[in-house]
C-alpha cells in the first residue's frame, strides 16, 4: 500500500512540477511596444537646419518660373529708411511714386523691376504698396510696428518678393486693433492681395496682435534659407487662400487665439524641406452655429509632405494637429504631431482628413492624449519598417 | 499595434487529474466523503484547478443511492481575447485565478448483470461564481484597464451511465462511462475508460483516460481535451 501511495505521489509531483507554465497568448511584445510609445516633446527650435537643394525653374513656361527672384531683374532699387516719426527715401524712383506721413509710407509702383530696400526701426510706421507690377521688398534689418494696422500692406495683386537680407533680423508687428481703410483689406501684419514669395537667409519675426501673422489672398511660398518666427494672439499664423508652399527654412509658428490655426489655407499645402514647428494653444469656439477648432495646419485642399521636418503641437481644447479636407500625402520627411487638449466642443485629434491618408515614405508620428491619433481613410501602404497603431497613437516609419 | 492573427481551429488539449479522497461509512446506509483534486491543462504544463469537496451519500434502497455534495473550486480561468472582424486583438484578459462554489444533488441507480454492474447517475449541479475584478488590456487605448466580472450562476444536469466488469479473483475492475452535461443545451460530453484497483478493503486506486467533447457554444471557454486521471480513496 505504501508503495502504491508513493507512486501516486511521485506521479502527481511529476505533473505539478512542469505545471507552472502560463498558457496565455504571448502579447508581451505588443504591450512592450505600446509602452514604448511616449509623448514626444515639441518646442520652438531656432537652430539651423540643412535644406535640400532647391531647383529653380529656368523655363518661362514653368508655372512657377516667376516665383523666383533670380528670374527677375529687380534693378530699380529704392532705399527706404524708417525712424520713429519719419522716413527717408532715396534711390531710383523712376518706376514708383512714394509718399509718407511720418513713418507711414505709401509706394505706388508704376513700372517693372522695382526693389524696395527697407531698413530702420519705427514704433509707429508701415509700408503700403499699390500698383500692378510685381516687385521686391528687401528687409535689411527693418523693425516696423504699426499700432493701427498692417506693418506691410500690399494692395498690389502681383507677386511681392520679400527678401531677407543675409544675416538680418527683421521684425513686423501690429497693434491690438486696426483702423481699416475702405476698399483696402488688411488681413494681417504682413499682408498682400497677391502672391508672397519669401526668400533670403535672414530672420523674419512677425507678431500678430489683432489679426493674422502673414496673410495673402493668393499663395505663399517660403524658400530655403528663410528663418521665420510668427506669433499671433488672435488670428492665424499664416493665412493663404490659394496655397502655402514651404520649400525649406526654419519656421516657428505660435498661435494663441481660440479657433486659430498655425497655417490656414483654402487650398494646397506642401512641405518640401526645412523644419516647421507649429504650436497652437487656443480652444474651440462656436461661430455661426459651427464649431471651429484650433489646428496647427488647416487646409481645405490636400497636404503634401515630401521632405523636411514638420512638428505640430496643439494644446487647447479640441485643438488638432492636422485638419485637412483633402488628402494627407506623405512621401518623405518627418512628421510629428501631438495633441494634448480635451474634447468638449471638438475632438483633439492628431490628424484628421475628410479623405485619405497616404504615407509612402519618411516617418510619421501622431499622438493624441484624449482623442484619435488619426481619423482618416487610411490607404494601405507597403514596405514600412515600423508600424505601431492604436487609438491614441499612430507611428509609421519607412 | 502589431496585429495578432486568429488561431486556427484549436487543437485538443491534454491534461491530468489527481485526487485524494476519503470515505467514512457512518451507518449501513450512509457515508460521508471528502476529496481534494488537482487538474492540469495545456498539455499538462499549466495548473487548471484545485478543488476541495465533501459529500454525504445515503442508500435509499438496494438499487438507489442519494447524495449531496459541495465543492470549492479554485480555477485558473483561461484567458479571453476579444477580436475585431479582421482578427486583430482588441482586448485581452489574461488567465486569472478565482473561486467558485458548486453544489450537487445526485441520484444513482445500479443493477448487476452477471459480472457486469450497470449504473446511471443523474446529478443536478449548481455552480456559483462571485463577482470579481480583473485586469484587462485594451489594445486600442494601449492601456490596462479594470474589468469587472459579474457574478455567475449556472445550473447543469449531468447524466452519467457506467458499466463495470468484475473480474473473478482479480483486484482490477475495469469500467467505462459516458456523461452528458446539459445546461440550456448540451454543453459537453465526457467519455472515460479505466480501471480501479482495490488494495484490501480500505484502499482503492483508480486510473482512467477521459476524452471531453465541448459544444462550441460552451461559455466556460473550454476546449476538447484528453485527460489522464489518477485517484486514491481511503475507506474507513
Amino acid at each position: 500500500m505504501k508503495k502504491a501511495l508513493f507512486i501516486i505521489a511521485i506521479a502527481a509531483l511529476a505533473a505539478i512540477t512542469p505545471s507552472c507554465v502560463n498558457d496565455d497568448t504571448d502579447f508581451s511584445k505588443v504591450i512592450a511596444d505600446n509602452d514604448s510609445v511616449t509623448i514626444r516633446t515639441i518646442s520652438i527650435d531656432d537652430s539651423p537646419t540643412i535644406d535640400s537643394a532647391e531647383v529653380i525653374p529656368t523655363s518661362e513656361s514653368d508655372i512657377y518660373y516667376d516665383d523666383y527672384i533670380e528670374n527677375q531683374s529687380l534693378e530699380r532699387v529704392v532705399n527706404i529708411t524708417l525712424s520713429d516719426a519719419d522716413a527717408s527715401v532715396s534711390g531710383d524712383q523712376s518706376r514708383c511714386a512714394i509718399t509718407h506721413e511720418g513713418a507711414h509710407v505709401k509706394v505706388y509702383i508704376t513700372g517693372k523691376k522695382v526693389l524696395l530696400k527697407m531698413s530702420g526701426a519705427t514704433a509707429n510706421g508701415s509700408i503700403t504698396v499699390y500698383g500692378d507690377n510685381k516687385f521686391g521688398i528687401m528687409l535689411c534689418g527693418a523693425q516696423i510696428h504699426n499700432p493701427h494696422g498692417a506693418a506691410i500692406n500690399c494692395q498690389n495683386k502681383k507677386r511681392m518678393y520679400v527678401v531677407l537680407q543675409d544675416g538680418s533680423v527683421n521684425k513686423l508687428s501690429d497693434g491690438s486693433s486696426y483702423q481699416d481703410i475702405e476698399g483696402e483689406a488688411q488681413k494681417g501684419t504682413l499682408f498682400s492681395e497677391g502672391k508672397i514669395i519669401i526668400s533670403g537667409k535672414g530672420l523674419l519675426q512677425v507678431e500678430g496682435n489683432a489679426r493674422n501673422g502673414i496673410a495673402t489672398d493668393d499663395y505663399l511660398r517660403i524658400r530655403p534659407g528663410v528663418h521665420t518666427s510668427i506669433t499671433t494672439s488672435v488670428g492665424h499664423g499664416i493665412k493663404a487662400n490659394d496655397g502655402v508652399m514651404i520649400d525649406g527654412g526654419v519656421h516657428n509658428i505660435v498661435t494663441r487665439g481660440n479657433g486659430a490655426r498655425g497655417i490656414r489655407c483654402e487650398s494646397l499645402v506642401t512641405v518640401k524641406s526645412g523644419r516647421t514647428t507649429v504650436i497652437t494653444s487656443g480652444a474651440s469656439i462656436i461661430e455661426d452655429a459651427d464649431t471651429t477648432s484650433a489646428a496647427c495646419i488647416k487646409a481645405d485642399g490636400t497636404l503634401v509632405v515630401s521632405g523636411g521636418a514638420l512638428r505640430l503641437k496643439s494644446t487647447g481644447e479640441g485643438g488638432k494637429g492636422i485638419n485637412v479636407a483633402g488628402n494627407y500625402t506623405q512621401t518623405g520627411g518627418s512628421v510629428t504631431v501631438v495633441t494634448l487638449g480635451d474634447n468638449v466642443l471638438s475632438s483633439a485629434k492628431g490628424v484628421k482628413t475628410d479623405n485619405e491618408l497616404h504615407i509612402s515614405g519618411g516617418t510619421f508620428y501622431s499622438y493624441s492624449v484624449k482623442s484619435y491619433a488619426v481619423d482618416a481613410i487610411i490607404v494601405p501602404y507597403k514596405g514600412y519598417k515600423k508600424l505601431l497603431k492604436a487609438k491614441r497613437y499612430y507611428i509609421v516609419e519607412f | 499595434m502589431a496585429s495578432v492573427a486568429l488561431p486556427t481551429v484549436a487543437a485538443d488539449d491534454f491534461g491530468t487529474s489527481y485526487s485524494l479522497g476519503a470515505e467514512h461509512k457512518i451507518s449501513k446506509k450512509a457515508s460521508v466523503g471528502a476529496e481534494v483534486e488537482l487538474r492540469t491543462r495545456n498539455d499538462s504544463k499549466t495548473l487548471d484547478r484545485w478543488s476541495f469537496g465533501a459529500d454525504v451519500e445515503y442508500k435509499l434502497c438496494k438499487p438507489l443511492k442519494l447524495s449531496v455534495g459541495y465543492n470549492l473550486l479554485y480555477d485558473n480561468n483561461l484567458e479571453k481575447i476579444t477580436r475585431a472582424d479582421d482578427g486583430e486583438a482588441l482586448k485581452w484578459r489574461p488567465s486569472h485565478w478565482g473561486f467558485r462554489s458548486r453544489f450537487n444533488l445526485s441520484l444513482t441507480g445500479s443493477v448487476d448483470v452477471g459480472r457486469f454492474s450497470l449504473s446511471l447517475r443523474e446529478r443536478y449541479q449548481f455552480t456559483f461564481r462571485p463577482e470579481k475584478t480583473v485586469d484587462r488590456y485594451d489594445f486600442v487605448d494601449k492601456e490596462w484597464e479594470t474589468d469587472h466580472m459579474g457574478s455567475k450562476r449556472k445550473h447543469v444536469l449531468r447524466s452519467k451511465a457506467e458499466v463495470d466488469y468484475n473480474i473473478r479473483h482479480c483486484a482490477f475492475t475495469p469500467f467505462a462511462n459516458a456523461e452528458l452535461f446539459n445546461g440550456l443545451q448540451l454543453d459537453k460530453a465526457r467519455f472515460q475508460v479505466g480501471t480501479s484497483y482495490k488494495i484490501g478493503k480500505r484502499h482503492v486506486l483508480k486510473a482512467y483516460y477521459q476524452y471531453q467533447v465541448v459544444n462550441d457554444d460552451d461559455d466556460d471557454n473550454e476546449t476538447n481535451s484528453h485527460l489522464v486521471g489518477l485517484s486514491y480513496k481511503f475507506k474507513f
